[in-house]
């Protein structure tokens, strides 16, 4: 039986090549899109009634907290990967996600404490949404430690597989954490099953911050991932013939 | 304190936080770069 063309990518060579011609297509893409969802979130979508100018805060805090939250499945979804089936690249984009989701995380409690203070009267409460997202920050941290401190690369990597593994579990309480507790934060911004109720131009910024947040992600977790490719395969012929090619 | 302090100050950290990310991976790839140029291959 032939092996799928797709396992080819699990090469961290191929990967390495492959990320380096998408990468600049995607900060390009960030960047213009970012630039299109500011101009809307900022320009065209109005004053909101009771919040004013701050609820614009929102165009930030919402894309942030939805990255924090899909980069940690994805993380723990490569770390295990890596740790069942012995995938070394599947392990190198699980140590690549996780600053990235870390920095979307503290993001979304950053803003989302700039937006409480004028709403709500206050930084912080110890809801459960807010705690539960105060979590998946240590998980993050506590990942990128964890593997650090081993200096066995694929123990490291089977540890933090672990971590990551039983970390999975916060990520549905910090969705699902506004319906199941009484929770100052308010209830999702949108639904699967009902139609959004905030006006179309806002709803538009929201998609377009979002879809610059995603395209920011990959790019920014490609290029750790080429560096981290070379770090643990510096001692293959690949490595070396691709230093001499870029000190040429 | 205006509105406007907020909403700044939210942007502000993440076009910073946006900014030094790439950075410290395009530093980490030529500090990976140098090391691997002094590595023996063993392949």
């Amino acid at each position: 039986m032939t092996t799928p063309r797709l396992f080819n990518f699990a090469a961290p060579s191929r990967f390495h090549a492959l990320a380096g011609r998408i990468t600049p297509w995607l900060w390009a893409a960030a960047l213009l899109v970012g630039a299109a969802g500011l101009y809307v979130g900022f320009v065209v979508a109005p004053s909101d009634a009771t919040q004013g100018e701050v609820y614009r805060i929102l165009f930030i805090h919402v894309p942030a907290a939805w990255m924090g939250m899909l980069l940690y499945l994805a993380m723990a979804f490569w770390a295990v990967v890596g740790w069942a089936w012995n995938v070394r690249l599947a392990s190198m984009l699980a140590r690549a996600i996780a600053p990235t989701g870390a920095m979307f995380t503290a993001l979304s409690l950053w803003s989302g404490a700039l937006w409480g203070q004028p709403t709500w009267g206050t930084w912080w409460v110890w809801d459960a949404r807010l705690t539960s997202a105060l979590l998946l920050l240590f998980l993050y941290l506590g990942f990128i430690a964890l593997v650090e401190a081993i200096d066995d690369a694929r123990r490291a990597d089977r540890a933090g597989a672990l971590l990551a593994l039983v970390g999975t579990v916060n990520v549905p309480v910090i969705y699902f954490s506004v319906r199941w507790w009484n929770t100052l934060h308010q209830g999702a911004s949108l639904s699967a099953t009902t139609a959004p109720t905030m006006a179309g131009s806002m709803l538009a910024a929201l998609g377009l911050m979002t879809l610059a947040c995603w395209a920011y992600a990959f790019a920014a977790v490609f290029s750790r991932a080429r560096a981290i490719v070379i770090e643990r395969e510096r001692h293959t012929a690949w490595v070396a013939a691709l230093v001499r090619g870029e000190a040429a | 304190m205006s509105h406007g302090f907020y909403v700044w100050a939210a942007y502000g950290m993440a076009a910073l936080l946006m900014m030094i990310e790439p950075w410290l991976a395009l530093r980490r790839r030529r500090r990976a770069l140098r090391e691997a140029a002094h590595a023996e291959v063993l392949e």
